[in-house]
């Protein structure tokens, strides 16, 4: 093989001719579907593997393909319309970058080949009951024993964790240590018999997507911490950062943009097909409302396609991502509390079994994406401080020692 | 501002700022405010000397081929011209221009001196009334002999009364027709008006029996698609000028936030006060992102640039306004005062939010769109 890469147009083709003739087109049913479809996840990312095309832009040497983040956005571009195995978006999307980052050589080395080839799935672990937004007060315990550290306590908010094989999990080390640098990153296996994972049942019931995990005294092995003891925080931001890229359709993630149409998007109701279905596309009353939301939706998916040209072209850092989350946590709930009112009673009043309610469940269901993945609070904070370049609000908790913080805490409550 | 701007462009860019900049500060805006004509030919001369309306008109015509996407190019321009409130007929000039070269006849001696700044052609497009729909105009062009005979009353017409000539779409028998009027023609009255924009001056033109020779039709058959296609890029054009307003005005308030303490610190960084920053944020870079895909569909001839023209206009003149509400209340008392400039810029966006049918006006068609 020789050194020099394959330009990214003749691998547009190359890559286009094996998706044709392996991949399958994404049918209506496929796009409509808001849950993983793990055997198939499998069996796709095995095939992109053994073609060559998993980890275009990882090193040859941990079982990528040596190439670049172009050919990387290249081939997200070109499997747009063909199901692809989205169930991995987390483990190849953040997880690798943030293990290649600052994973230890035997842990790349044993790990991101499984992962490219769908062997394993991993995910990360930051919110704990105590606290969703404000990771760095983790509670989750961090022990050293001998050459290995024992994680006791619990996180939760995780995605998936139910058939994971590992988790990214932040937790304290150092209790005396001001409360962003006591905080170590451990690639925790999530099999070991001392984790026990329960899920969250979303409000709008049906499957869960949630989970938490308690952790038992589970011991992982001290190559298993990325960076240093102390370096948890810096890890964390560097993993949101690849989340936020990922959500921008840059580096490996396939993008919040991309995969999207009028016709498919996984937080919206599409409204003119609500308001023909439910009878009141006509309504003079909702026209206004109507229009107004199928406008926002076009938009939206135009701010996208934004967002992703000018991070891929390097004039917009990863961080852009929040701008479309912010986006998308405004404008779906917008959209949900519309159909409400296109399909009216029968969207809350139905007769044709598990067929009926989908406007109501939506409802519920949509305020998630509002919250998840950090709130629009957080993604404010993060567009107004790293976009704006704006003054964060001073807070008490960055310099005194945590265990001052917990005691001070306490003390207000009693 | 798209992100994939070419060297080309990007130059164009520069330019046009620092001309802006250098030519018409705000504090001439403010001076010419006070004036009958809200700009000066010289400024408009030195202006078209920049090449600037040359962008809509081909090379063989005395035009110039920046990156092959007039549309765009255009864009450019008139985004600067937003972000400094800069005076000047240029969308009715980019949108005549376009008119004229796609004439039976291309009007090479006109568009020659209206490229050089000399001659000065408006569009005559709206009716009394916010009428904005065609179908609904009540200008007509007949035929008399060879002649024809236009009756009928414009409204909102930009630079109307400065223009010497008038290019003005009628309904005829068989389909819309639009004819260059010179505005000394017997039987054209034309009617100065003021705006709530400082600088920008409307007229309202009315038409009694005026008699045009045959040639005064830029083409034989019906213009209706033609029309539609002016009604397009004036739009988008209008949008993309209100994305500069809006950009500029959004960059000085943030600006003003950071050196403003309140209760001991900078007020943007209250998160009451950043976190709407950020949602603004979010609507100027759609407001950017919808623009651009109008444009993009435009300049490719995509018919689909009918729904993408409107969708734009219904969103950024939608949300253009509010953003200009939310940042008088950031800006606190000093917004609402006359020496402050950002009243100067809410003036801009809410005439553009208006003039060519509001937000309100191409919803509706985006409404018809979905029933059909």
């Amino acid at each position: 093989m020789s050194d020099t890469i394959e330009p990214v147009e003749d691998f547009r083709l190359r890559a286009r001719r094996w998706i044709e003739a392996n991949l399958e087109r994404r049918s209506a049913e496929a796009e409509n579907s808001h849950r993983p479809d793990r055997d198939r996840d499998r069996r796709i990312q095995t095939m992109i593997f053994d073609a060559g095309f998993a980890g275009l832009a990882v090193p040859r040497a941990y079982g990528g393909a040596g190439l670049t983040l172009d050919h990387q956005r290249v081939w997200a571009e070109e499997t747009d319309a063909y199901v692809r195995p989205t169930g991995y978006m987390v483990s190849l999307g953040i997880m690798l970058p943030t293990l290649l980052d600052h994973g230890t050589e035997a842990v790349k080395q044993r790990h991101i080949p499984r992962l490219l080839r769908g062997e394993e799935s991993w995910i990360q672990l930051l919110s704990e009951p105590s606290g969703g937004s404000d990771m760095a007060g983790a509670l989750t315990r961090a022990t050293r024993r001998g050459e290995a550290y024992v994680i006791s306590g619990s996180k939760m908010w995780s995605s998936n964790a139910n058939y994971a094989d590992y988790g990214m999990c932040l937790a304290r080390v150092n209790w005396d240590a001001p409360k962003h640098q006591g905080l170590g990153m451990f690639c925790v296996p999530l099999k070991d018999a001392r984790v026990d994972i329960k899920p969250i049942i979303p409000a709008q019931g049906g499957e869960p997507h949630f989970f938490i995990e308690y952790f038992d005294d589970v011991e992982v092995p001290a190559e298993y911490v990325l960076g240093g003891e102390g370096d948890g925080w810096t890890v964390a931001q560097r993993l949101l950062f690849h989340e936020r890229s990922a959500t921008a359709g840059v580096a490996y993630g396939y993008g919040m943009g991309g995969g999207e149409s009028e016709g498919r998007s996984s937080w919206r109701l599409n409204i003119a097909e609500i308001a023909r279905r439910y009878g009141s596309i006509h309504a003079p009353e909702l026209a206004a409302q109507i229009a107004d939301d199928y406008i926002d939706l076009v938009v939206g998916m135009q701010l996208g396609a934004r967002i992703n040209a000018g991070t891929r072209s390097g004039k917009l850092e990863g961080h852009w991502g929040s701008l479309l989350k912010l986006g998308l946590g405004i404008d779906s709930p917008a959209n949900a509390e519309t159909a409400l009112a296109a399909a009216g009673a029968d969207g809350v009043v139905w007769t044709d079994g598990n067929a009926g309610g989908e406007v109501g469940l939506n409802w519920l269901r949509v305020r998630g994406v509002s919250i998840a993945g950090g709130s629009n609070e957080i993604q404010r904070n993060i567009v107004s401080e790293r976009l704006l370049g704006l003054p964060r609000e001073p807070g008490e908790d960055i310099k005194a020692p945590f265990s001052e913080l917990m005691k001070a805490r306490s003390a207000r409550r009693s | 501002m798209r992100f994939d701007l070419n060297d080309d462009q990007e130059m164009l860019r520069q330019t046009a700022r620092r001309f802006l900049e250098k030519e018409a500060p705000i504090a001439t805006i403010r001076e010419r405010g006070g004036a009958p004509e809200g700009f000066t030919r010289a400024w408009w001369s030195a202006a078209s000397e920049l090449g600037w309306t040359s962008l809509a008109v081909p090379e063989p015509l005395g035009g110039y081929i920046l990156s092959g996407h007039a549309g765009q190019d255009l864009a450019v321009v008139v985004e600067e011209i937003g972000r400094g409130i800069g005076p000047g007929p240029f969308q009715p000039t980019a949108v005549c221009l376009d008119a004229l070269t796609r004439a039976d006849a291309p009007r090479e001696a006109l568009i020659a001196d209206v490229l050089a700044g000399g001659a000065l052609v408006t569009w005559a497009f709206g009716e009394p009334g916010n009428t904005w729909r065609p179908p609904e105009f009540g200008a007509r062009a007949e035929r008399d002999g060879s002649d024809w005979v236009l009756d009928g009353v414009k409204a909102y017409v930009e630079a109307g009364a400065q223009a010497e000539l008038l290019l003005v779409t009628a309904r005829a028998a068989d389909g819309l027709v639009q004819l260059l009027v010179p505005a000394r023609t017997v039987g054209v009255t034309v009617i100065a008006g003021q705006s709530l924009d400082l600088v920008r001056r409307f007229a309202e033109v009315r038409f009694s029996q005026v008699r045009l020779p045959a040639d005064a039709a830029l083409t034989a058959a019906p213009a209706d698609a033609q029309v539609e296609r002016q009604l397009q890029l004036a739009l988008l054009l209008q949008c993309a000028e209100t994305n500069g307003v809006v950009e500029r005005a959004f960059e000085f308030t943030v600006e003003y936030m950071r050196g403003r303490h309140a209760f001991g610190r900078p007020i943007a960084s209250y998160q009451a006060l950043k976190h709407r920053l950020a949602d603004m944020l979010v609507r100027i870079h759609s407001c950017m992102a919808t623009t651009d895909a109008a444009l993009d569909a435009f300049d490719a001839g995509d018919p689909d640039a009918f729904r993408l023209s409107r969708i734009a206009k219904a969103y950024v003149a939608t949300k253009s306004t509010a953003i200009m509400g939310d940042l008088v209340q950031m800006s606190g008392g000093i917004g609402v005062t006359w020496d402050y400039d950002l009243h100067i810029f809410e003036r801009r966006v809410a005439v553009n939010r208006a003039v060519l049918g509001t937000p309100e006006l191409h919803r509706a068609a985006i409404h018809q769109l979905l029933v059909a």
